[in-house]
């Protein structure tokens, strides 16, 4: 599948296209493109995009830029790795003239941390937390200065549900996005109808704040304004976007 | 009162520790804290700041898992029971009750003194009820009375709703009945923490038992006189031992490698009305073994982990000096619980008995040097199975898939260096996947003892993380019928969110 519909929103750059999921880069020369089992690496042509490299991968339905450090990385979204429950994460560099991937490393997730959907790197580019749908918890992992990523340091397991009950029988952690500061990590739980705010210290995760959001609305994708006062969620099973007061002070 | 013990305590690394000196794998893997329980209401309550949270609980009765699912918890909290032992009874009276963490070996001697009823349980007398019972419940007279499980009435469990919230849960045939039957002998750690065990009725234990046995020489011991060591033993289980007159007579062929020196053939005997006044059923038995050129000495005697002392109550066997009689309690509660080691386990149940090329090769591997490992005791122990176990009917009503065995198999070995540990691994490893890679096992399923028409799967407490490589592994432990999809279904009822996890247990169907 072609992708398209690039974004050049910085970190948070992803769009759903199909079955793949798209990273731009900051001069969105290099498209970064997940697949089923593929990350497909392109080549920006004008209006057209020329496909230059495939990396194997286990689902990689989320990826995230790490621009300032010329890094990609991806969550793994499978229910079982090794022969556990789990899903995985990857750090890829990126050459910088031509845009192509080397992996670095592949960490599991914690135990029952099936099915991540999204994740996030801190400002400073040492961590990175993950947003586990399958298993409804958090997982925070650090990551090196040569991009590779470390074990599990903190699970954090949500508990709730909403009104669907297909969708919605248990927590699914959808999206996180840290604050500008890296002192705050904001989150949408899909499952529950939440928005939580963490406080994020030395690497841990403490959950200050719970935001209601409309019951059966499924909260998912989230962006927070360049100043780090409101999130903007995006709600999949509402199909509506709103706006939310984060006031994580800094 | 519940006692939170952090890293800091100076209890904590005497207890971050079971049995299995393996576990936790590195100081990363170990859990945050250990909350110590008096009672089910501390249960209710430590549970509930678990989840609060956001940390994963583990459960630990005895501290007896052979695999890490509990002590390896990173971040998490440990739950130990076992300060739960109180066994009052409920307010009926009429019951009898096991608390979580009563040890073995008091259960016994609990039940024997106010009542004279016992569990059909297991010879360690050090394990906890929890997890021994959760998983089924084996021992030595499991032939003559079945599983523990299969006496089971009811069972109180703390579990966590949808909501997050704790609370115990009673539950039997008519209450909870689909938990109440996951809860009998489907294994730990996969639905709740239960508290306690309920039973209406328990059987008579024996009031005596012709315990002892012999053992073979591995100076000069041939493969032909080994095979036919083993297919003796496995062809009694399969013939003979079927009758109800055996029931009564429980044995191991202890299986030691051979730089043991010799391997051991132990029994435990008492005839159905739990006497030994007529030897004969035992008698005949080791008649079988005569022209094995067995000894009397390096006696491996059943549940005796700790060397027999002479006692002034027994007598012996009349032309076996090798057997003697004594009191079915002081037989019972001899054992002990072994020393903490590292360690490393596996099981198979067999419907039928060893072929010959089975023998070879069990015989092979027990000549086969465990390299580059300095000490270590690997044992291959095969007990008798069956007797009431495969008593039609009895399995109704409960999670164990395994009811036409008449071998359960337990693959052993301890040793104390961590440096061991890798030729450990290998080795048994080895020794497995090459005994259930032959003709028994159809090749989709080689390396491993699948059901089918010679081999009944694995036994859920004898955990082996191995097994993960399989995606079929679920079937080894609880059948490739019905059960798996039910303790699903369980799984989903009551707990939701699935707190109660590790590395083995019941999956979300969705996961």
């Amino acid at each position: 599948m072609q992708p398209n519909n690039l974004t050049r929103r910085a970190l948070f750059a992803q769009i759903c296209c199909g079955s793949y999921l798209l990273a731009g880069s900051r001069e969105a020369k290099f498209e970064y493109a997940g697949g089923t089992d593929r990350i497909e690496v392109y080549r920006r042509q004008g209006a057209h995009s020329a496909k230059v490299q495939t990396v194997m991968s286990a689902n990689p339905s989320f990826l995230a830029l790490d621009q300032v450090r010329q890094r990609l990385f991806a969550v793994n979204e499978i229910g079982e790795f090794e022969g556990l429950p789990r899903g995985s994460v990857e750090s890829y560099t990126v050459s910088p003239g031509t845009g192509l991937l080397t992996l670095i490393s592949r960490e599991p997730l914690s135990l029952s941390a099936t099915r991540p959907r999204s994740l996030a790197i801190s400002p400073d580019g040492r961590f990175m937390v993950v947003a586990v749908y399958g298993g409804g918890a958090h997982n925070v992992l650090p990551v090196g200065v040569d991009g590779q990523i470390g074990r599990v340091t903190q699970v954090l397991k949500e508990i709730g549900c909403g009104p669907d009950p297909k969708m919605q029988a248990t927590a699914h952690p959808h999206s996180v996005v840290f604050h500008p500061s890296g002192k705050f990590v904001v989150a949408t739980d899909f499952g529950c109808d939440r928005i939580n705010v963490f406080s994020f210290r030395a690497g841990r995760m403490t959950k200050i704040k719970q935001i209601g959001a409309p019951a059966g609305s499924g909260p998912a994708e989230v962006y927070l304004d360049d100043r780090g006062l409101e999130a903007v969620v995006q709600h999949r099973l509402g199909s509506f976007r709103a706006r939310y007061k984060v006031e994580a002070s800094a | 009162m519940i006692t939170s013990v952090g890293k800091a305590d100076p209890r904590y690394s005497e207890l971050e520790n079971g049995h299995n000196l393996r576990w936790p794998l590195s100081a990363a893997d170990a859990p945050d804290s250990i909350e110590l329980c008096e009672n089910a209401e501390d249960v209710v309550s430590a549970l509930q700041r678990i989840v609060d949270s956001g940390r994963r609980p583990t459960i630990r009765s005895g501290g007896h898992c052979y695999e890490d699912f509990v002590c390896s918890n990173p971040g998490g909290a440990l739950l130990d029971l076992s300060l739960l032992t109180g066994d009052r009874m409920p307010q009926d009276g009429e019951r009898y009750r096991i608390s979580a963490g009563t040890q073995l070996g008091d259960a016994y001697l609990d039940l024997f003194k106010l009542h004279n009823v016992t569990l059909p349980g297991g010879s360690c007398t050090g394990v906890g009820a929890g997890g021994h019972i959760s998983g089924g419940g084996y021992g030595l007279l499991s032939r003559l009375h079945g599983l523990t499980v299969d006496w089971l009435s009811a069972v109180e469990i703390v579990t966590i709703n949808q909501n997050g919230k704790a609370a115990l849960l009673f539950c039997d045939k008519n209450t909870n009945a689909d938990l109440f039957r996951a809860c009998c002998g489907s294994g730990g750690g996969s639905f709740g923490v239960i508290t306690g065990f309920l039973f209406n009725t328990l059987p008579r234990p024996p009031k005596e038992v012709a315990t002892g046995g012999v053992s073979f020489d591995w100076a000069g011991m041939s493969e032909a006189r080994f095979v036919d060591i083993v297919m003796k033993f496995g062809e009694y289980w399969q013939t003979r031992g079927k009758d109800q007159d055996t029931w009564g007579l429980y044995s191991g062929l202890e299986l030691s490698h051979s730089s043991g020196g010799h391997f051991g053939l132990g029994i435990q005997f008492c005839n159905p009305d739990g006497t030994c006044g007529d030897l004969t059923v035992m008698n005949e038995y080791l008649e079988r073994f005569r022209d094995c050129h067995p000894i009397e000495e390096h006696v491996a005697v059943p549940g005796a982990h700790i060397a027999p002392q002479t006692s002034a109550k027994q007598r012996p066997c009349p032309g076996l000096r090798s057997v003697n009689i004594v009191p079915w309690l002081e037989a019972t509660v001899r054992g002990g619980n072994g020393r903490r080691s590292r360690a490393k386990y596996k099981s198979a149940y067999m419907k039928e008995n060893f072929t010959a090329d089975e023998a070879k090769c069990i015989y092979k591997h027990l000549k086969t040097p465990v390299p580059g490992v300095k000490e270590g005791h690997p044992i291959l122990a095969v007990g008798s199975y069956g007797g009431a176990v495969n008593q039609s009917g009895r399995g109704e009503g409960t999670s164990i898939a395994q009811r036409s065995s008449t071998l359960k198999l337990q693959y052993q070995t301890y040793w104390n260096d961590p440096k061991d540990d890798a030729g450990q691994l290998q080795w048994m490893s080895d020794f497995y996947t090459d005994l259930y890679s032959g003709e028994n096992v159809p090749s989709r399923f080689a390396g491993t003892p699948y059901p089918g028409k010679h081999y009944e799967g694995c036994y859920i407490n004898y955990p082996d993380k191995d097994m993960l490589a399989y995606p079929f592994w679920p079937q080894l432990y609880w059948g490739d019928g019905d059960l798996y999809p039910f303790l699903q279904g369980v799984k989903q009822q009551y707990d939701p969110h699935n707190i109660f996890h590790h590395a083995m247990s019941v999956r979300p169907k969705q996961s």
